[in-house]
């Protein structure tokens, strides 16, 4: 036997090995009677040095089949600062609850790791596992509500659905394994310039895979229930982040290894984008429940991202990563306000401004940061995807989707009418604690000021 | 007696306050004509004045959020201040603005996006200065008339207030496209909680409608915008107007700004969140809406269409001019019969942006300053009868025209004025109206003999409308439903004469020596036509 020697370098995975070692000591150090204020803070400072230090961990490990490039760091890094974000949310409400506050923190952070590696991964093995490090930590934070039946429910239907989109993608990775005798990215490049049956059946069990995870519609079902039946601050965790990491990836898989497939992939996504900005907007408009008009929201979004996927160049990718930053903060944000006020139902929002002035302004930023109303970040990162749309030459579809875009409008402004022109209900009892609030104050004002000053542009 | 007590207590602590505010005001004012005077003293202009009128408002806003909320009488004075300041500051334009060129004055730039090469561009030439002098003017005259009927959420409203001033100030400055797409926008949300906060009983669907409406035509602006920034790879608005694009492509690109502006100002057949809007808003809403907003429009045409795609303009003139005369004939058509006194108002700015329209696609030098005139002129007019309605209505409550009557023996102050701005809106010598009118329908007479006539013949509705309207209101009995409703107020106080009266100079001093508005725009006129026919020589 002969078994190539390989660099291994472990230097460029520093950060996610020494993540593994916080959250196993988080998950550890539970047992012990330690405050909670403790656990949360130390985490928020760990994921905050870890996310200033990512960037100075280039390179590649174990022969190219982790690499730390540009956009994988600046994925990394959005990923850090929406865990920041995510754990203080979570943590003002985890505690409202009596949670195990050490398990739900170890778990956000151990599923971080899975999305820092999804990232990076140059492999389809070390791309699948770490996919699923990423969904198995997040299907228990979704059930994390053990006697809430709603959350069980939601935890059940994530992980059926979630275990069958895996499967059908590791179905896929072995049709390509066995057309091309390969796993490694730089390899399939080589072997893939030729068609063949095979690859071609896998190619599309893999992007299906793919495509459930970020719900694109027809394969959007979970999402709704899900999103509403999680906690809130989850929903608010799983809505972004692991969108973030498999759309990053997902760009690199299709612009890098599939470029010979081109056509193919970026027709079926055009098919897909129409459908989700369709679904994803229509069903909002009738939805009651505040979560599940954010879910049918995000499915939206998610049609809007697609847009630069279909363009198939590396500054269309670019502009899927920086829109997917912003999206980051504003969805958190907006979950960040449902955790905060404490009511679901969107009656319950009305007359809000009288209470809660400050609060109303911040929902307003984010409402019109979604609808991608300047000057809100929300707009910059609309007006870069479709600029890249329309220079591929998909000027109609960038009609299309602004045609949904003004749809969209609606519903965002019935919050905000509802806050503001209508006379409330009933007074509202907000939790508020000083890690929401400054959640809300990050996410606040990176929409407003990256909006005006638009820095995080690649 | 404690409660006595209290009262002195409050009375001089009330006394202090208002000491205070007036100390402030001098000194404020006196800062405010330091700036003004090193303004013009550096003059052309290392001040930048521009980027000064956008953001002071801006910063004002943010500072009115920040002070407490039940100090409204002290909010109120704030802006006053503020908005009065705004004004001075925006003198500069007029005195030390140079009228024998075309070339963009008061220029500032700076890169702003350098990954896209957009830059932070402003400036102003003789087609746009002008708006930003009346658009000063009209929030002066939006805070005084909203002093005692905003009486909720005040301090939300006068920082809303500010912020729509200089998100329209901000429009017609930008030289760089995607900055003035940033500020059409943005303008939008303060103007959508005015409307829908502080409006009358139908104000929220007014408002979504308002909002909904813009929003779907600037969408398709922004295909445009898009296009064009990725054909031409610059977003610099005085480079795009030299380029030259192919005739489809000008064509698309017509009707996607086409559809932003035509909304705005609004066109027939796209003009139906008007009455709402206008009808509903507060006051100072409807005022803002008439005065500058919907002239956004109008000078999107002038400032993109035209230059921009100078051969589909061309080519859609007819058309233009057709759904031009069908706003005016139908707009004066559908204020024949409305019995709400604000609905009859705005219909009426349908049919008097009408004109502008046909003046401005008439591509002619009369047409085109008579449009712009008459946008000034409906501003100042149609701001004026709002204003009139909004003092009238805040007395009785009500908008019905069969409510009122015999007002002019209870008010005889404030029957003159709004006899004057009737004058002036229906366009009679004298007035300002006329010059504008006279001008458009002279360009229109040069372009399309058919559309001039159509269109002097609806003047004849206009007039009878707005006569009718002042006969029902103002003469005949008294109408005791008016009588039971104005609640012991009288004719119009010291606050309400100021709020009326830089209006009635106005309507007066453009009526005539139209050339002190004329001049102004002269050449830029010019040399836009020139532009115009130009390239149209060139496709031939």
């Amino acid at each position: 036997m002969n078994i190539p020697q390989i660099p291994l370098n472990f230097d460029a995975l520093i950060p996610e090995i020494v993540l593994t070692v916080f959250a196993s000591t988080i998950l550890l150090v539970g047992l012990l009677k330690i405050k909670n204020e403790i656990l949360i803070w130390s985490s928020v400072a760990f994921s905050l040095i870890l996310m200033i230090f990512i960037p100075y961990f280039t390179g590649e490990a174990f022969g190219g089949m982790f690499v730390n490039d540009f956009l994988a760091i600046y994925l990394k890094i959005i990923i850090m600062a929406g865990v920041v974000i995510s754990l203080l949310v979570i943590s003002s409400y985890l505690k409202e609850k009596l949670i195990m506050l050490n398990e739900s923190i170890s778990l956000i952070l151990f599923s971080a790791l899975g999305m820092l590696l999804l990232v990076s991964s140059r492999e389809l093995i070390s791309f699948f596992v770490s996919f699923e490090l990423m969904s198995l930590s997040i299907y228990v934070l979704v059930g994390i509500r053990r006697y809430d039946s709603r959350s069980n429910e939601a935890a059940i239907k994530y992980f059926l659905l979630g275990g069958l989109s895996s499967a059908i993608m590791l179905f896929g990775i072995a049709f390509i394994y066995g057309a091309t005798n390969t796993t490694s990215f730089t390899e399939l490049i080589k072997a893939l310039s030729s068609y063949s049956l095979f690859t071609l059946i896998g190619f599309a069990l893999f992007i299906i895979g793919l495509c459930f995870k970020i719900a694109l519609v027809p394969f959007h079902m979970w999402a709704p229930d899900v999103y509403e039946g999680a906690p809130t601050p989850v929903t608010a965790f799983i809505s972004t982040l692991p969108k973030v990491a498999i759309l990053g990836a997902f760009g690199k898989i299709l612009i890098e290894i599939f470029k010979n497939y081109q056509v193919e992939w970026s027709n079926f996504l055009i098919v897909l984008a129409i459908l989700t900005m369709a679904v994803g907007n229509l069903l909002a408009l009738p939805q009651q429940n505040i979560k599940r008009m954010l879910a049918y929201s995000s499915i939206a979004h998610a049609g809007y991202i697609t847009l630069g996927l279909i363009v198939g160049t590396q500054t269309g990718l670019n502009a899927v990563v920086v829109y997917m930053l912003i999206y980051t903060l504003m969805n958190i944000g907006a979950f960040a306000m449902v955790v905060a006020f404490n009511e679901e139902n969107i009656d319950n929002y009305k007359g809000l401004h009288k209470f809660h002035p400050a609060l109303a302004l911040a929902m307003l930023i984010f409402m019109f940061s979604l609808a991608g109303v300047p000057p809100t970040a929300g707009f910059i990162v609309k007006f870069n995807i479709f600029l890249e749309a329309v220079k591929a030459g998909f000027s109609w579809l960038v009609i299309i989707a602004v045609l949904f875009t003004v749809i969209s409008a609606y519903y965002y402004l019935r919050i905000v009418m509802y806050m503001y022109m209508k006379d409330p209900i009933k007074s509202p009892q907000p939790i508020l604690s000083r890690e929401l609030e400054i959640a809300i104050l990050i996410c606040t004002l990176g929409v407003t000021i990256l909006g005006v000053l638009p820095v995080f542009l690649v | 007696m404690h409660g006595h007590e209290e009262i002195a207590v409050n009375k001089i602590q009330n006394e202090q306050l208002k000491r205070n505010l007036i100390i402030s005001f001098l000194l404020l004012l006196l800062l405010s004509s330091v700036i003004l005077v090193s303004g013009i003293m550096v003059n052309n202009m290392s001040f930048p004045i521009l980027t000064t009128l956008i953001f002071f408002p801006v910063a004002a806003a943010i500072f009115i959020s920040i002070l407490p909320r039940h100090q409204e009488a002290l909010i109120k004075f704030f802006t006053l201040v503020v908005a009065i300041i705004e004004f001075i500051l925006s003198i500069p334009l007029y005195i030390s603005f140079d009228k024998a060129t075309s070339q963009m004055q008061f220029r500032e730039e700076y890169l702003w996006i350098p990954q896209w090469g957009i830059k932070y561009s402003l400036g102003v030439d003789g087609i746009s200065v002008l708006f930003i002098l009346l658009s000063s003017l009209l929030t002066i005259l939006c805070v005084t008339v909203s002093w005692r009927e905003i009486n909720k959420k005040v301090k939300e409203f006068y920082a809303a207030l500010l912020l729509t001033h200089a998100g329209m100030i901000g429009v017609f400055m930008s030289l760089d496209i995607f900055l003035f797409y940033i500020f059409w926008e943005a303008m939008l949300i303060p103007m959508y909680l005015i409307v829908g906060i502080w409006g009358g009983p139908n104000r929220i669907y007014a408002a979504i409608k308002f909002f909904l409406y813009t929003f779907v035509g600037s969408v398709l602006m922004l295909v445009g915008i898009l296009v064009l920034y990725f054909t031409t790879n610059t977003s610099d608005i005085l480079a795009l107007m030299k380029a030259h694009y192919p005739y489809k492509m000008q064509f698309w690109l017509f009707w996607a700004f086409f559809a932003a502006f035509a909304v705005k100002v609004p066109m027939w057949p796209v003009h139906t969140w008007l009455p709402d809007a206008h009808t509903e808003a507060p006051t100072a809403g409807s005022v803002i809406l008439a005065g500058i907003l919907i002239k956004m429009g109008a000078y999107g045409f002038l400032r993109f269409n035209l230059p921009m795609f100078p051969d589909a303009s061309h080519a859609m003139t007819p058309y233009m001019m057709i759904l031009s005369v069908i706003a005016i004939i139908y707009g004066a058509v559908i204020c024949l019969v409305q019995t709400d006194l604000k609905r009859l108002i705005a219909y009426s700015s349908v049919s008097h942006m009408g004109f502008v329209t046909l003046g401005i696609f008439a591509l002619n030098q009369q047409g085109i300053q008579g449009g712009i005139l008459q946008m000034i002129n409906h501003g100042i007019v149609t701001g004026a009868l709002f204003l009139c309605v909004g003092i009238v209505y805040q007395r009785t409550h009500t908008r019905q025209i069969a409510h009122y009557g015999g007002v002019a023996t209870v008010m005889p102050a404030y029957s003159t004025f709004f006899m004057a701005f009737t004058l002036a809106s229906i366009g009679l010598p004298g007035t300002n109206g006329f010059i504008g009118e006279f001008l458009i329908l002279l360009g229109a007479f040069r372009a399309w003999k058919l559309m001039c006539v159509l269109a002097a013949v609806a003047l004849i509705i206009g007039a009878g409308y707005m006569l009718w309207l002042y006969q029902r209101v103002f003469f005949q009995k008294v109408n005791p439903y008016f009588l039971d409703h104005i609640h012991g107020y009288g004719d119009l106080n010291f606050r309400e004469i100021l709020t009326l009266v830089p209006l009635l100079i106005a309507v007066l001093w453009i009526g005539f020596y139209p050339n002190a508005l004329l001049s102004f725009m002269d050449v830029s006129v010019k040399d836009l036509l020139n532009h115009l026919n130009s390239s149209l020589g060139a496709m031939k």
